[in-house]
């Protein structure tokens, strides 16, 4: 199985490119950097590893939430790439991520609060199965920190920036596990999501490799026409 | 050489497929315009938003009409500004990837380039060297042509573009987003001599615009009219007018100016009816030949991304892997410096 991962749904940009269970990646704190950095490390990723795009069997992207434009940057290279070399994808949830991440750091029920800007956070709970794998457990959502806050338990870890960037969530440290603010979605985490999320699921065409906002209340409309 | 063309630099998302040898063999364009009347201007965000459900759809159904499989494309053209950078970097990432996936040459283009060459997708295209007008909602600008790549900005809009002051005119007499069209139906029903409109700039040398001042000039007559419905139609008249007037005035001194014999009209005030009447009347008058794109293409279109990029790519040119996206690109820093009037 050949599997191409793309995550851009924060400030962190990354590649990771498994094959046969071998992953090579990259990745790298990129603020405004993601359009500059993806295609020429997928070409690296794929020379290593001497491959051909046409060769991988599915590309999973992070379908968010997270900062819209660079997630629309990873999106749009994976509707190119995918679409160009006709192979199905894979949407992968970055909050999921996140806590996949922090699973190979030990944690087991995580509480992913990512920085939503305008004061609210992405968040989502989440526990590791039997196979490592970390699932959902509930819906994800974005709130005021202080909501998220509401859900810390002893028996949770908090992950994400979220946790360093609002007061509200700093101050619930105490009531948590253990924290782990710098723990950012990275594509070799996309991997096993991608993988086990495979084993119910068929790849999707090209054209559902479309993001998850959540934040939909993006413009105010005009009250009443000026006379 | 096929390429496929994409435009995503605002509220449109539009694909083509040009043919160097057998023109443009099919164009498929998505308007946004109904989702953004409602908030009465473009919201850039949700323009972003649609691109990203729309630009596949079209490229299918682009690719469908074209009768060509993905593997006959030999190059991929996309938008990489001015525009909304949201929006562009959607159809940037999407075009430069996916002709990294089929391994053909990609190709950045400058939207306000699209526009220039657009009169040439037609049939009996201008040749070069020519002068172009650039008249939009965004832009108003006179360039001298010489060739390809060989653009001199001759002067543009010192405030409001052209299709801007329409629009805010449209809105000002209280009538519905996107005001322009509808500003140019009501004109058509209007006197315009019964109000006295200024024609900007029009008394000094240059070829500088203004139409700020003549917005402004509107408003107070609408302040001064608007219990008098008759009043409306006639200010629409007089300031469609004065508009059309003053972009002709230029028009003839930049013709003057480069020695030119031809004259190219190109952006979405080029689709404006009385200002194609007038120029094509100063063409007889002096002598020059006039040149517009259809319709459809004095809009933004992927065709005369696919059009641009097609030339380009044939002289040689490539972009890198880094996709490139430019909200602010003036036209002078694609070409040559601008020359002194």
């Amino acid at each position: 199985m050949k599997l191409l991962a793309i995550e851009t749904a924060t400030e962190r940009c990354s590649v990771a490119l498994s094959v046969d269970g071998e992953v090579l990646s990259r990745g790298q704190q990129a603020p405004r950097q993601h359009a500059a950095l993806l295609l020429p490390w997928v070409k690296e990723l794929l020379a290593e590893a001497g491959i051909r795009l046409r060769d991988i069997d599915a590309l999973a992207f992070s379908r968010g939430p997270g900062s819209f434009t660079s997630l629309r940057i990873g999106i749009g290279v994976t509707q190119g790439l995918a679409w160009g070399a006709e192979i199905p994808v894979v949407p992968v949830s970055s909050l999921n991520c996140a806590a996949q991440v922090a699973a190979q750091q030990g944690v087991t029920h995580a509480l992913v609060a990512l920085d939503a800007r305008m004061a609210e956070v992405f968040c989502g709970r989440f526990h590791v199965d039997g196979s490592g794998i970390m699932q959902p457990g509930g819906e994800e959502r974005v709130c005021a920190p202080h909501i998220a806050a509401a859900m810390a338990g002893p028996d949770l870890s908090g992950v994400g920036n979220g946790f360093e960037r609002y007061p509200a969530l700093q101050n619930v440290t105490r009531d948590l596990a253990s924290v782990y603010p710098e723990t950012l979605p990275d594509a070799t985490a996309m991997i096993p999501l991608a993988l086990n999320w495979l084993q119910s699921n068929s790849a999707l065409p090209a054209s559902k490799a479309q993001p998850v906002y959540l934040r939909d209340k993006v413009a105010e409309k005009p009250r009443a026409p000026r006379p | 050489m096929k390429v496929l063309g994409i435009e995503t630099s605002c509220d449109e998302t539009g694909v083509a497929v040009y043919d160097s040898e057998h023109g443009l063999l099919a164009h498929a364009l998505y308007s946004q315009v109904e989702l953004h009347a409602e908030y009465g201007g473009v919201v850039p965000e949700l323009a972003s938003r649609d691109h990203v459900r729309k630009l596949l759809p079209l490229i299918d159904q682009c690719l469908g009409e074209s009768g060509l499989t993905r593997d006959a494309i030999d190059g991929v053209a996309y938008t990489a500004g001015p525009g909304l950078i949201g929006a562009l970097l959607v159809g940037a990432a999407a075009g430069r990837s996916l002709a990294m996936a089929l391994d053909i040459p990609a190709i950045a283009v400058h939207h306000m380039e699209g526009h220039l060459l657009a009169p040439m997708l037609e049939e009996n295209p201008p040749a070069f060297p020519f002068v172009a007008l650039l008249v939009s909602g965004g832009h108003t600008m006179l360039v001298e042509v010489r060739e390809l790549g060989d653009y001199t900005l001759l002067g543009e809009t010192l405030d409001d573009a052209a299709g801007e002051a329409f629009d805010k005119t449209a809105k000002l007499l209280g009538l519905p987003y996107p005001g322009g069209p509808a500003l140019a139906r009501l004109a058509e029903r209007g006197d315009a001599g019964r109000f006295a409109f200024p024609r900007p700039m029009t008394d000094r040398p240059g070829l500088e615009f203004s139409f700020s001042g003549l917005k402004t000039h509107t408003r107070n007559l609408w302040l001064e009219h608007n219990e008098d419905q008759s009043a409306r139609a006639d200010i629409a008249a007089g300031f469609q007018k004065a508009v059309t007037e003053t972009l002709a005035i230029k028009c003839r001194r930049a013709m003057q100016q480069t020695g030119s014999g031809q004259l190219i009209i190109s952006g979405g005030v080029g689709a404006n009816i009385a200002l194609r009447e007038k120029l094509t009347a100063e063409g007889e008058k002096h002598g020059w030949n006039v040149s517009y794109p259809r319709l459809e293409f004095c809009t933004d279109n992927g065709a005369m991304i696919a059009f641009a990029g097609c030339k380009h790519l044939l002289a040689g040119e490539r972009q890198d892997l880094e996709i490139s996206a430019r909200a602010r690109w003036p036209l002078d820093q694609l070409v040559s410096a601008p020359r002194l009037a």
